[in-house]
């Protein structure tokens, strides 16, 4: 008592001192009966505030009230009573109208997921709707009521429930309605059912209508949706213990889940593939709306997630292998928009497009085996000219035909040949297109195709032939009269192809031979693109590949020069011989040109080139060149190669006696022929009148080979053209045996004729003898390749195991080719042989030893 | 908007008042006050009312000539008011006041002091601690000369009780605390090792004979 009595007193001082201030009722009256009054005030004021008449109260009493109730440290009882009056009014008037609405037909539809017996789709909704539109308004009701109660309880929430760390009385609050009004227990149906059971499976149930097709209302569905999103399990608010992702998401997975199944299923089964990607495809999008218009923007990625799964993944083999829809078809019949879609759908769920890869893979590769089927099968002799498509090989063919009955087995394989590189052209730019069109130039899908191609395209044994034929074909007419970028294209799709080819040595060989001719017999139609065409492949392939191409057309210039130079050099010599005759001359670097092929089948047969008899007037010629030539380089050696050349000869036939006509006048004609053919004509200058020679007579005194002899007198006695020789017996071949005379009678319509170049010097499809030749050649080749690669690398190491040497050979070696392993087996063992390098004995892996 | 307070009326804008109390401003939302537009602070004191509605407007307030001796007084109400009206920047410039004038205060002042502390213990709860700290403080410090006064005696037993503990806390159980925390005020501190325990990092304050110690080997 004497504390209160001495507190009053000190009360009273400063009272003196401010006469103007009020009495303070709180002062002094700490007591429980003034709590309850204060609680009393508030209660009523919550009520009014409950009944939405909360405008008719006074803020600052209330605000007063609860504010001394705090000070007096009553906060904990304030708390408590609000917390308690909430809960009574949620059961005595929130609950019962929500109860209401949940009707016996809900409550069957979420137990059993069967709409009662009368209810329609349309009555469900509808039903739903109520339930949903009646938890929607008292969710709100609740939310607005709450914000006012905290206003007035703000001064606890912020020093008593601080203090206490208890939750603020708005989290309480929402709390209170997740208890007291979603996980309300439902009596009497058995089977624990809570109103917030009924809530998801009206959501669900809606859902389910709008993905049959039906329209739902949208916005009420999402507005019960954020009331999941504003509670949370428990008090403290964690944001993944948000009600909508702990409840409802997985309810909405688990459901979206089962319908998807259900939908593959029947796609899988009633449709095909073009339309299970257009459903798909929209489903994807319309659960994206979805997320957006009515569930949560949270689910988006799970949900999407759960239709991929179901929809693409599950069954996605199936759906590329269907009959005449499948990835097959669409491949096959450019069905673009599908394959983009296809690209699309199976990116999202597989970054590394397995399955697409690989069928994209085979399609390739049978289509490619397709086309090498089709050319190895077709007979072109048979089809030679409408086989022969509307582009690039054109004019072959054309010529082909007009060539008519002489034409060789060799002709219509360079059709093939032709044919089959614009076959897998053709290939390629669908691909290409297809590539950039639907698969979002993939780089993953361009090493497959890429890899598809390499592998059709070397399967086909004849591919480094046939695409270095395809580019002789276009140097030398394919590129007449087009335009810069054209030329570029066809430049392109050479060096694409070249790309492909792994035997790269071969080709070099192919390329090689075929460019000789191209340069030795003028037929290049463009040096420029030629040139263009190296660097390309230089680019491509590097330099070391194209250093004997480069080689070649510098021997070309340099030619060019002597030639001049040569003919200076005479001219300066003063005396002008009309009996001359002029020099053009290439000189060729023997490293350089690809002497076998060239000259055809000789080595073969073992004759050397250089024993034939020069006629005097050319021998005297090659002589005075040999002096101007080795004047400047000596030490060099000169071989004279008559079988490249060619040669115009001027050819006078006297007029006959009582002939009319043209027969009647002395006729000089122009003749461009071979050198050898040349030389057979050389002979029958010194002859009489009337004589002839025979075969065997011809070949001794000019020391040809016999084939090239029969090559250089069939033009020259048969085709009548050119026919300045007559032959006995006058038939279409030429056989040893048969004789020769000068053909006096001959005439043409015009001065200058050109000799017919017979096969052998045209470029074409070797025949399989050849072709048996130039892989035999290509083989030894290798094979020296890999001694000299195994040699450098064991010389550096000194010793090596023998899985890494070899490893190391097929690295250095694939630039060129994919060195056979027996091979390089055999050529360690010869090298073994030779005393290059030991076994190691002792070594636990079998290893080498080098031996300098 | 118009405020009210024990007869006196002053008109205010809502522009300026509301933002700065939360209070305010939801008094004026949903209710009555929202709709009329007045409020009526019928339990608060017209004087400081007007000196917290100056603080809105100025971000400081004056006192009155008669206030001059009891400042310490009119700094407590106003201190209340912005716990109350929930005014953070008040509460602020409230208990900096204070805390100066207490640092300059001579020993005739005590009286309005420990009055003011008596006002303060009403009006706040215990964890809106920080003013009450500051008069403690002054307290301990100077405890002998307020044990002698008459008005000690006066002091309900609440408040003598949780100052004595308060004086226990610092002069028995903490000695070290709190000349620490006085001398850490007046002087500067560093990091790095103490040279008499040893111990790496430490904060180490300059002791005048025996140099730098960290606070345990004080």
């Amino acid at each position: 008592m004497a504390t209160t009595a001495s507190f009053d007193s000190a009360i009273s001082r400063s009272l003196s001192l401010r006469p103007s201030q009020p009495q303070n009722p709180v002062i002094g009256h700490g007591d429980g009966t003034n709590f309850e009054a204060l609680w009393d005030t508030l209660r009523s004021a919550l009520r009014e505030i409950h009944e939405k008449n909360a405008s008719k109260l006074s803020f600052e009493q209330l605000y007063r009230a609860s504010y001394k109730i705090v000070l007096r440290k009553q906060g904990d009882q304030l708390y408590d009573r609000v917390k308690e009056f909430e809960e009574q009014w949620f059961a005595a008037h929130v609950m019962p109208s929500i109860r209401k609405l949940i009707t016996n037909n809900l409550v069957n539809i979420t137990l059993g997921g069967v709409a009662g017996t009368a209810a329609t789709a349309n009555e469900r909704r509808l039903m739903g709707e109520e339930f949903l539109k009646g938890l929607k308004a008292s969710w709100e009701d609740h939310i607005t009521i709450m914000n006012m109660t905290t206003d007035v309880l703000m001064y606890m929430d912020r020093v008593y429930c601080a203090d206490n760390r208890r939750a603020s009385i708005f989290t309480t609050a929402m709390g209170l309605f997740r208890d007291h009004i979603l996980r309300f227990p439902l009596a009497g149906n058995g089977a624990n059912l809570m109103t917030f059971d009924i809530l998801n499976s009206v959501i669900l149930d809606q859902i389910g209508m709008e993905r049959e097709g039906d329209v739902i209302n949208k916005h009420l569905l999402r507005s019960c949706i954020y009331v999941l999103e504003g509670l949370f399990e428990t008090d403290a608010e964690v944001e993944n213990d948000k009600l909508y992702l702990t409840v409802f998401e997985v309810e909405f997975l688990r459901s979206s889940r089962a319908f998807y199944k259900n939908e593959c299923a029947n796609l899988l089964q009633d449709a095909n593939a073009s339309v299970w990607l257009r459903q798909t495809k929209r489903r994807l999008d319309e659960e994206q709306v979805r997320c957006q218009t009515t569930v949560s923007i949270l689910t988006s990625a799970k949900i999407a997630k759960v239709v991929e799964e179901e929809l693409i993944s599950r069954n996605l083999l199936e759906f590329l292998a269907m009959e005449g829809s499948g990835i097959k078809s669409m491949i096959e019949n450019d069905r673009f928009e599908d394959l983009e879609a296809l690209y699309q759908l199976i990116s999202r769920v597989d970054p590394s497009k397995g399955l697409l890869k690989e069928a994209l893979q085979s399609r390739a590769i049978a289509m490619g085996h397709e086309i090498n089927k089709t050319i190895q099968n077709t007979d072109w002799s048979a089809v030679a000219a409408p086989a022969a498509p509307e582009d690039g090989s054109n004019p072959v063919a054309n010529k082909a035909t007009s060539k008519g009955s002489r034409k060789t087995v060799g002709n219509h394989q360079t059709i093939a040949a032709i044919a089959w590189v614009d076959d897998v052209l053709r290939l390629k730019d669908k691909f290409d297109k297809m590539w950039v069109k639907c698969f979002d130039s993939d780089l993953i899908l361009q090493t497959a195709i890429t890899k598809a191609f390499s592998d059709f395209i070397n399967v086909f044994d004849r591919c480094s032939e046939y695409v270095s034929l395809f580019i002789d074909d276009n140097l030398k007419k394919g590129i007449k009269g087009k335009t810069e970028p054209e030329i570029d294209i066809v430049l392109n799709k050479a060096t694409t192809l070249i790309r492909y080819i792994t035997e790269k040595d071969l080709f070099e060989r192919y390329y090689k031979k075929h460019l000789a001719r191209r340069l030795l017999h003028g037929k290049s139609e463009s040096a420029d693109v030629e040139k263009q065409m190296i660097t390309r492949m230089k680019m491509e392939l590097g330099s070391a590949f194209t250093q004997k191409l480069e080689g070649m057309f510098k021997d070309m210039t340099m030619s060019e020069d002597l030639t001049c130079g040569y003919r200076n050099h005479i001219r300066s010599l003063g005396d002008v011989d009309h009996k001359q005759v002029e020099l053009s001359i290439n000189v060729l670097t023997s490293n350089h040109w690809p002497m076998e092929s060239m000259g055809g089948n000789m080595t073969k047969e073992g004759e050397a080139r250089q024993n034939c008899t020069w006629p005097p007037e050319i021998n005297t010629l090659q002589e005075s060149f040999k002096k101007f030539y080795l004047e400047e380089r000596n030490g060099r050696m000169l071989t004279w190669l008559g079988f490249l050349g060619n040669a115009d000869v001027k050819v006078t036939f006297p007029k006959i006696p009582g002939k009319e006509g043209l027969l009647c006048r002395e006729r000089r004609y122009e003749l461009h022929i071979p050198t050898y053919g040349m030389m057979v004509l050389l002979l029958f200058n010194d002859l009489q009148e009337g004589a002839t020679l025979s075969f065997e007579e011809i070949q001794e005194r000019i020391n040809i080979p016999t084939q090239e002899l029969v090559r250089s007198l069939q033009p020259l006695s048969i085709i009548p053209k050119c026919k300045v020789l007559t032959k006995i017996p006058a038939n279409k071949e030429v056989k040893p045996g048969d004789i020769f005379g000068f053909n006096s009678s001959f005439i043409s319509k015009a001065i200058r004729i050109k000799v017919p170049v017979v096969a052998g010097l045209v470029n074409k499809v070797e025949d399989a003898e050849e072709r048996k030749v130039t892989e035999e050649r290509n083989q030894q080749n290798r094979s020296h390749l890999i001694d000299s690669v195994i040699v450098r690398i064991m010389k550096a190491r000194k010793t090596t195991t023998h899985s890494s040497l070899f490893t190391e050979v097929i690295t250095q070696l694939s630039q060129r080719f994919k060195p056979d392993i027996s091979m390089m087996k055999k050529r360690i063992e010869s090298l073994i042989e030779r005393e290059y390098m030991i076994r190691v004995e002792e070594a636990t892996q079998p290893t080498y030893s080098y031996l300098a | 908007m118009t405020i009210k307070c024990g007869g006196a009326v002053f008109a205010a804008h809502k522009i300026v008042v509301l933002p700065q109390s939360k209070v305010l401003a939801a008094a004026f939302r949903n209710f009555i006050e929202g709709e009329s537009g007045e409020i009526d602070l019928e339990e608060d004191d017209p004087i400081y009312v007007r000196k917290m509605l100056e603080f809105c407007y100025k971000q400081e307030y004056t006192l009155g000539l008669g206030e001059v001796g009891s400042a310490l007084i009119s700094h407590t109400h106003l201190y209340i008011l912005g716990d109350k009206y929930d005014i953070t920047p008040l509460r602020e410039h409230a208990k900096a006041n204070y805390e100066e004038i207490l640092e300059s205060t001579k020993t005739q002042d005590s009286k309005y002091f420990l009055e003011s502390i008596e006002t303060l213990y009403e009006f706040t709860c215990r964890s809106d601690d920080e003013l009450r700290c500051i008069a403690k403080t002054v307290i301990c410090n100077r405890l002998t000369e307020f044990i002698m006064m008459d008005s000690w005696r006066d002091l309900s037993d609440r408040i003598a009780n949780d100052i004595l503990a308060w004086v226990a806390r610092r002069y028995i159980l903490f000695p070290k605390e709190k000349l620490w925390n006085v001398s850490a005020r007046n002087s500067q501190t560093k990091l790095g090792q103490c040279p008499q325990c040893k111990i790496e990092n430490k904060e180490l304050l300059q002791q005048q004979p025996t140099g730098w110690t960290c606070r345990e080997c004080w």
